[in-house]
């Protein structure tokens, strides 16, 4: 189901589901021992959104 | 912990603090990112990637642009550039503390970090805009997941952070494609027992590259060139053309720029006396100028210990670093750690000296292997508790603090007064390298504040310094090619009054022709080359 059929029910659990991951994301990468992925994928990232507006 | 591991703790957090506040301030100084490295992300603002008729010098296009796409918020902000090499040091030394500690104890750990901070090359390039630091950080990243990935019983996760370790290096530049391929390697024989998982990692890498293989400056140079990485010409510059030859040459001569003698600065002879040796060696082997790329020769060898970003060698730290890598080649002892990093480390030295010509910047391109080496010239000291071991510790670690302390004072543009100048007097601080190209640009700003109505036409030709003309908005320079400004001309479309500047008038034809319609102001900051400012007197084409 596209999330624009979905119920008002189903998108709020899609959205708590969302947020949860996103908290997750967010600790995992506050996480000391993971600096240099943090590090590595913020740079990831950042090249990458970067690049597609240089690049048109 | 011990007090040497206290000591060493202390001074890497005031080193981490300087070197933090210098990368938070300083604004782009090197001649290489002010031409194409970060001068590029501002000419693909105006004109995109592909068909950009502003670019002006083949390696805006030739080279991958993956790390220095990551500048681009930073060229917004006006701070800040060289942040995100900073943070691949600060994520490299991570990785090599956190590795350590779990081997040899915290003492060990904070030792080996000062000496990778006394490595003046690598914390000069950690607090640079260059590409050349993504490689070893992305290296260090890939070992760091196969470390975790290998202890905590092959959670997948780990593997893909490898994956994006060798997509990014192998976009940061293009050597990176050299050893992210082995890397990957490397990665698909451990796996060789699991072919599902192996098919998925190919997969996975096939999709890094495609978005952090800097793809698409190989298909605008296939495009522009005919050939994926740059015009034909100018790729063998780059490269070792001489073979074996050439390659035990480079090989020869990295490990004589790996003897400090005392920084170039001081113009001391024993750097003399150290390049004719070296040239004598490569003469009496009949390997005299083999290896050598761009124009670069064995009568102007000099090795650097220099302030300078691109040109400085890696100190006494890298003298120990280099001597334990090849000590590692007249002892076997592949069991223990020291000299698996050590062969590691002549693995990539040698690959460096056979496939790059050598260019009296080439200390950069060993940043990962001289980290190495370090690393494992720490690993000797602590593989076994002696007293003679002990009091070891303390001259290799006071030697790493004397230089680490000593990399930002020998340098012209890292001291303390560098950071005073990135604040109170940034425009002539950031021409510190070209002060010609801040003459210009001074020059531009009095004549556009005399004139704010007219256009600056700024004429660039081949590897113009071009960065700190165009990121001036007060100057608000209209850039142009020599071919484009030739049409401009005859179709009457540079106004009277209009101010042209060339960059390097003695080799451009149009010299004469906009001469006949100027008055020029013709200067030299730099005592050799001349720079001329015209002022169009009548409209062109009249």
């Amino acid at each position: 189901m596209g999330v624009a059929s979905a119920r008002p029910g189903d998108l709020d659990l899609r959205m708590e589901f969302a947020s949860i991951r996103f908290r997750r994301l967010l600790k995992a990468a506050t996480k000391v021992e993971n600096l240099p992925y943090t590090i590595l994928g913020a740079l990831a990232l950042i090249s990458l959104v970067a690049r597609l507006i240089l690049i048109f | 912990m011990r007090p040497l591991g206290r000591m060493a703790r202390a001074f890497v957090c005031l080193i981490f603090a300087y070197w933090g506040v210098y990368a938070l301030v300083a604004p782009v100084t090197n001649i290489d990112s002010q031409m194409y490295n970060i001068a590029r992300l501002e000419l693909a603002m105006r004109g995109g990637l592909f068909n950009n008729g502003y670019f002006t010098s083949i390696y805006q296009v030739m080279y991958p642009w993956t790390f220095d796409a990551v500048h681009l918020p930073f060229l917004y902000l006006g701070w800040g550039y060289a942040l995100p090499s900073f943070l691949c040091l600060v994520g490299t030394c991570y990785v090599v503390f956190t590795m350590m500690r779990a081997r040899f104890g915290p003492d060990a750990a904070w030792v080996t970090v000062v000496a990778l901070l006394g490595l003046t090359c690598l914390v000069y390039q950690g607090t640079s805009t260059k590409n050349d630091i993504p490689l070893l950080f992305a290296g260090a990243t890939w070992v760091y997941a196969r470390w975790r990935w290998r202890r905590e019983g092959g959670a997948s996760v780990h593997l893909v952070w490898m994956i994006l370790a060798i997509g990014f290096m192998a976009g940061s530049k293009t050597t990176g494609v050299l050893y992210g391929f082995n890397l990957a390697l490397w990665m698909l024989w451990e796996l060789r027992g699991n072919r599902r998982l192996a098919l998925q990692i190919i997969a996975g890498l096939v999709g890094a590259c495609i978005l952090w293989g800097s793809v698409e400056t190989y298909i605008e140079s296939k495009h522009r060139f005919g050939h994926l990485l740059g015009p034909p010409p100018g790729v063998r510059e780059l490269t070792n053309r001489d073979g074996v030859r050439g390659g035990i040459a480079n090989l020869t001569r990295y490990i004589a720029g790996s003897i400090y003698v005392g920084p170039t600065t001081f113009h001391s002879g024993l750097h003399s006396i150290l390049a004719e040796t070296e040239i004598r060696v490569l003469s009496r082997l009949g390997l005299a100028d083999a290896g050598y790329g761009l124009e670069s020769r064995d009568r102007y060898l000099i090795f650097f210990q220099s302030g300078f970003e691109e040109l400085s060698g890696f100190g006494p730290i890298g003298t120990m670093a280099m001597a334990t890598i090849l000590f590692a080649c007249l002892r076997w002892r592949p069991q223990r750690m020291w000299w698996q990093l050590a062969a590691a480390a002549f693995l990539g030295l040698a690959l460096t000296s056979f496939t790059i010509g050598y260019c009296v910047w080439s200390n950069r391109y060993l940043l990962s292997w001289y980290a190495l080496g370090t690393t494992a010239a720490t690993c000797i000291l602590w593989e076994r508790e002696t007293p003679f071991r002990r009091v070891l510790r303390w001259v290799f670690a006071s030697i790493a603090i004397t230089s680490a302390v000593a990399a930002p004072l020998l340098s012209f543009n890292r001291g303390p007064g560098a950071i005073v100048a990135s604040i109170y007097d940034r425009d002539r601080f950031e021409t510190c390298n070209d002060p010609m190209v801040g003459e210009i640009r001074t020059r531009l700003r009095r004549l556009r504040a005399e004139k704010p109505a007219r256009h600056i036409f700024f004429v660039a030709t081949t590897n113009s310094v071009v960065l700190p003309i165009l990121e001036d908005r007060k100057v608000d320079a209209i850039l142009v090619t020599s071919p484009l400004f030739s049409n401009l001309l005859k179709n009457g479309q540079i106004d009277a009054r209009d101010i042209v500047i060339e960059d390097d008038p003695i080799d451009s034809p149009l010299l004469t022709k906009i001469e006949d319609v100027s008055s020029p102001d013709i200067f030299s900051a730099n005592g050799t080359r001349t720079q001329g400012i015209y002022q169009v007197s009548a409209r062109s084409g009249h």
